[in-house]
């Protein structure tokens, strides 16, 4: 087990590394120059173009940028970002509560309320509720994120008008406490509701899945056999093995949620990591980028480590080598 | 032949997954290659009637910003959504089967690497990776396509690899073996046409993921201006969201149909495939 | 001394304040009638308006909280250092200038009382407002100005360009700045009060990085009538009536700008109630719809800012003089303007119809007309290929504002004219390199400031112009730019612009579509914006704001 887990951890290190180089590169060839986006369009001051690029060092070949980044990632200096004037981890900083505050909402209720309908939907299995929620799991699976936001807002918001449209606070309010707590809480219901609408029918459906492959083993028969009663069976069994797929998943979507942010943060004005990368994309912030970027392949490796040992837990049955 | 007619026919008596996404995309087939006949406009034309709503002026779905027919657009929309779809996901599909049937077919090092790369692609998120390409290097819809396919691959090579892992301990594989048939023409012979068949329903499920990574990429401005697409139309409709809702509902109705009906298809082929499943109705 | 105030009077007239105008985030409303900047303030007279009717009689609540929409995060709370359109709004609350140049585009004195040219014009000697203080305490004089000053043109900070005529700056005492000028410039008292020239204070910046010390970031000091109170990222800036203001009592108790990076979001916002003061102008799909409601003042401002497809005089076809006239012919510059225009009008001359003085009605750009266009082409040479196109090539645009838009509508009507537009979308950064930086292009579309002076023309279709993309060149228009730039005779100029549109009209350097403006609308109950006191409030002032009294 000790030597599986370290064995992952190198390969993760290594793999963390090819894929933060190739976005490097990728990044830094593409065309565009981010010191003279930051000069403006009309009247550039071509002084200004000359002291910012070799103060950011961008006068450097690539290879060599390559390496002093390295170099300054090693001693924990994420470098500093162009466009924001502020030091990279700070920003970056900044930037994933309000994100982290929106997904892991959103992952929540999406989690538990797909995996408790799953559940209930395969005991129900081929009830008329079964086939109701399936349906509507499926046409929530096939709805583009961004597209119900702006159904919601136009609703709830436009319509409505119960909710607020965007933003993450009311700024007038000047609320402290729990009011600022509920506050916030109010500006969250619509892009969080969002976010979990799109993400349950995924836990649903595994959920419901695999109770019913777990129910049809031929364990459940034999216990079946020996008289326990049908709720034991599942509390104590069906339950516990159902679960693994659940949990599987879980650690890489955790990763994944950032992805969707980018549109749910578009669309409902969130100030998050999501907005972050997309203006520093069109900005060029390299630093940014790049620093984005190596904090996501870190955080998926990590997770997915993670998951292997958790898995294990759960399941004594996988061994490692 | 005719067995297999008649079999096929069984299945979708009985798996209604199937059969709703085949009707379904029958009817998308139907109005995306009808598009010039159904139209009742020029998709690109721009008419004097600006913004109205559907119903009005002969507009059955009404016009958007620009005073185009959204009806029309809609009906040429969906040769674009199909178009990237299945050409996306067949990138994915041949590059999944090729790389995971070397993997699992020729096992040994070459494995070990492959399952290594495998394991870096899945680890990059992809969908920064695309934005990022996308972004900075053009909307022009066949990069799009190119690009979405070859960030998708992995879950095919992944299949295909335990296919093919199976399938090599087969006698029918041994016995090529034996008498021997070249490794490649194996592969190419009878690991992948008997391995392809998990293949098929999951790039059928990313076609519904390509549809919808084009719509998002185009909400976000990057799409491709010189073709009609749902997700652009959207997008364009944001601005008069208050003002004429139509705009950006309608396409979105379609977008949630089309990637419905290959999700469909998907789980109808899977069921098919696994019928332990069988009670899983 | 009269030869050098004719001298003043004319280049008051030639200010170059372009360089800023495009800038879509601060947009700049410049209207006509510039010929008076400067004027009257180049003697520096104290202005005199009379701050107690400045509600017009309204009865107005003291006090209060009012927030302002914004667009993005500020990069830093340095105002000077880089150019920075989120800032600007918040700057325009916290810090001052030697001058202030209102919404009409007058200076008015500012942290400067008064100020004089030497005979010679050489000197420029400003006397400094006294007992002003900075926001923590410390006393604000003269050395503040010569240190910001001296940093900027030392360090090449944004706007450097501006002070590019200064020779050295002395302080003989705290409430005296002397500088000695290369050359005579009376352009420079308007660049004061302009972009990236905010007096800083130097007791805080000294010696510290101009974008991260404590005064860019947490803790900004200004001289301005509302102190910084909190900034968070993404979410908002509060600032605070600074009590000790040394000029008119600001009347808000509190500013927030509250950011929301969507403009459609935050025009839904404001809708809401969620937001008092837009901060940048209606989107341009909402133009209109507040005209004839009366919960909300709408200010409508046509701009010099033109909206226009250039063309690279390199490109085969478009270096032809018939084919840029047959995509002039074939625009459909009314409909561009149904359907995107916003506060805008259609492009009707080839100078912007503010600038009354120098327009030339004789040149008015033609008619739609498909078939001549069609015929031109034909008479070029060209022949239509089997899909009806004579041309086939494509546009290059980059994302901003109305711009997709336009594309897909020219496209549509020079498809009918034979020529096909593949559009090519592109971010602005790949554009700068591809377009403007490496001529890599056929067909491209801009749009930016072209006043307040006409001059302002002279940098898109000079052959050296900053931004004559494409490279169109002709000698007589340099020559005449060049004569009408020395001129001090209105009526003399007047001929010399007249041949310049003359010669426009003649060889289509660029396709004019549309004539940009911005429409600003308050709720009703909001009062004292800067569009209320043109002669008094900077733009994105708020000084004066105050609710009407329930």
């Amino acid at each position: 087990m000790k030597r599986y887990i370290l064995k992952r951890v190198l390969t993760g290190i290594v793999i963390v590394l090819v894929s933060v180089c190739i976005n490097f590169v990728l990044i830094r060839c593409a065309p565009g120059d981010p010191v003279r986006i930051l000069a403006g369009l009309d009247d550039p001051n071509e002084d200004q173009i000359a002291v910012l690029t070799a103060q950011y060092g961008l006068d450097k070949s690539i290879p060599e940028q390559f390496v002093v980044y390295i170099g300054n990632v090693l001693r924990g200096d994420f470098g500093f970002s162009y466009v924001n004037q502020k030091q990279v981890i700070d920003l970056i900083a900044e930037k994933v509560v309000p994100t982290l505050l929106l997904s892991l909402s959103a992952l929540t209720i999406a989690v538990l309320g797909g995996t408790l309908l799953g559940i209930y939907c395969a005991r129900k299995n081929g009830k008329l509720i079964d086939k109701a929620l399936c349906a509507v799991s499926y046409v929530f699976d096939a709805t583009p994120s961004f597209w119900l936001g702006l159904m919601l807002i136009l609703i709830f918001a436009s319509w409505l008008g119960i909710l607020p449209t965007s933003g993450m606070e009311n700024m007038r309010g000047h609320y402290t406490g729990i009011r600022h707590v509920l506050d916030v809480m109010q500006h969250m219901i619509l892009p969080v509701g969002t976010l979990a609408l799109i993400q349950f029918p995924y836990y649903f459906r595994i959920a419901r899945s695999s109770v019913l492959q777990v129910m049809s083993e031929d364990f459940i028969t034999t216990l079946r056999a020996t008289g326990m009663k049908e709720k034991k069976i599942f509390n104590k069994y069906v339950l516990r093995n159902a679960l693994i797929p659940t949990v599987t998943i879980l650690g890489s979507s955790l990763a994944f949620l950032l992805s969707g942010s980018v549109y749910i943060e578009t669309v409902f004005s969130w100030p998050g990591m999501g907005r972050l990368l997309f203006d520093s994309i069109g900005k060029r912030d390299y630093p940014v980028l790049s620093g984005i970027y190596l904090i996501l392949a870190i955080t998926v490796a990590v997770m997915m480590i993670l998951v292997d040992v958790v898995y294990s837990l759960i399941d004594p049955r996988i061994k490692y080598d | 032949m005719k067995k297999k007619l008649s079999a096929f026919g069984k299945e979708l008596r009985r798996n209604s997954q199937l059969r709703s996404g085949l009707i379904l995309l029958a009817i998308l087939l139907i109005g995306a290659i009808g598009a010039p006949v159904f139209a009742t406009h020029d998709p690109f034309a721009l008419y004097d009637s600006i913004r109205v709503a559907p119903g009005t002026d002969g507009f059955i779905f009404g016009t958007d910003a620009l005073g185009r027919d959204i009806f029309s657009q809609i009906l040429y929309g969906a040769q674009t959504s199909l178009k990237i779809g299945v050409i996306a996901a067949s990138i994915s599909a041949v590059v999944g089967t090729l790389i995971g049937g070397i993997a699992g077919y020729f096992g040994g090092v070459v494995d070990k690497i492959i399952v290594e790369f495998i394991n870096i692609f899945v680890m990059t998120p992809s969908f920064f990776l695309i934005l990022i390409i996308v972004a900075i290097y053009g909307s022009d819809i066949r990069y799009v396509m190119i690009v979405i396919g070859l960030t998708s691959w992995p879950s095919n090579a992944r299949l295909m690899r335990a296919q093919a892992i199976s399938l090599r301990q087969r006698t029918f594989v041994k016995s090529a073996q034996a008498i021997g048939v070249s490794r490649l023409s194996i592969m190419f012979k009878h690991i992948i046409p008997n391995g392809i068949f998990p293949i098929i329903a999951n790039t059928t499920m990313q076609i519904s993921g390509a549809i919808l990574t084009e719509a998002g990429l185009s909400f976000l401005g990057l799409g491709d201006p010189n073709i009609v697409s749902w997700g652009q139309m959207i997008s364009a409709g944001k601005t008069y969201l208050t003002k004429a809702p139509w705009i950006s509902a309608i396409p979105g109705v379609f977008v949630v149909i089309t990637v419905l009906t290959f999700f469909l298809i998907g789980e109808g082929l899977n069921r098919f495939i696994s019928p332990k499943m069988e009670n899983n109705k | 001394m009269k030869r050098f105030l004719a001298m003043v009077l004319t280049l008051a007239m030639l200010l170059s304040l372009a360089a800023c105008g495009s800038d879509s985030n601060t947009e700049t409303t410049s209207a006509a009638g510039n010929s008076t900047a400067g004027e009257t303030n180049a003697a520096g007279e104290t202005s005199s308006v009379d701050t107690s009717d400045i509600y017009g009689g309204v009865a107005v609540q003291e006090g209060g909280t009012f927030v302002i929409g914004a667009t993005g995060d500020p990069q830093s709370f340095n105002p000077d250092y880089l150019s920075d359109d989120y800032l600007w709004p918040i700057a325009q609350n916290m810090f001052n200038r030697l001058v202030k140049l209102t919404t009409d585009d007058t200076v008015i004195p500012d942290l400067a009382e008064s100020w004089e040219f030497s005979d010679d014009g050489l000197t420029l000697t400003f006397h400094l407002r006294e007992g002003v203080k900075w926001h923590d305490g410390v006393d604000f004089t003269s050395a503040d100005v010569k240190w910001t000053y001296d940093t900027i043109i030392a360090e090449s900070w944004n706007r450097s360009s501006s002070l590019e005529s200064v020779e050295s700056i002395e302080c003989p005492d705290d409430n005296t700045v002397v500088f000695h000028l290369k050359s005579a410039d009376i352009t420079i008292i308007p660049k004061l009060g302009w972009y990236g020239l905010f007096i800083l204070p130097q007791h805080l910046y000294e010696g510290q990085d101009p974008a991260t010390c404590e005064a860019a970031t947490t803790n900004p000091v200004g001289t301005g009538p509302f102190k910084f109170e909190s900034y968070e990222t993404g979410v908002g800036v509060t600032l605070v009536k600074n009590e000790d203001f040394w000029g008119d009592e600001p009347n808000p108790d509190e500013l927030i700008f509250a950011i929301y990076t969507d403009q459609d979001t935050l025009y839904q916002a404001f809708l809401n109630g969620e937001v008092d003061v837009m901060g940048t102008s209606l989107p341009s799909a909402n133009v209109g719809e507040l005209d004839n409601d009366d919960n909300y003042r709408v200010f409508t401002q046509l701009a010099q800012n033109r909206t226009y497809i250039t063309f690279n005089f390199d490109d085969p076809d478009f270096s032809k003089v018939e084919v840029r006239r047959a995509v002039e012919l074939a625009v459909d510059r009314q409909g561009i303007f149904d359907r995107v225009g916003g506060a805008g009008a259609v492009a009707e001359y080839y100078v912007s119809p503010l600038q009354t003085d120098y327009l030339d009605e004789n040149y008015k750009i033609p008619d739609r007309n498909v078939e001549e266009a069609r015929a031109l082409l034909e008479s070029a040479g060209y022949t239509a290929d089997a899909d009806g196109y004579y041309i086939h090539t494509t546009m290059d645009v980059f994302e901003s504002g109305n711009f997709a838009n336009i594309a897909q509508i020219v496209k549509a009507n020079l498809a009918e004219a034979g020529i096909d537009i593949t559009i090519n979308m592109m971010e602005m950064s790949a554009w700068t390199e591809k377009v403007q930086q490496n001529k890599n292009f056929s067909v491209s579309m801009l749009a930016g400031y072209q006043g307040p002076d006409i001059s302002g023309l002279a940098g898109r279709i000079q052959s050296d112009g900053a931004t004559n993309i494409g490279g169109y060149s002709n000698e007589r228009i340099d020559e005449l730019f060049a004569l009408s730039n020395v001129e001090t005779d209105i009526t003399q100029r007047a001929a010399y612009y007249s041949e310049i549109q003359q010669i426009m009209s003649e060889e289509v350097p660029m396709v004019f579509l549309l004539d940009n403006g911005g429409q600003y609308a308050f709720p009703s109950n909001v009062l004292g914006s800067p569009y209320d006191l043109p002669e008094l409030a900077a733009s994105s002032e708020y000084t004066y704001l105050a609710f009407a009294a329930e």
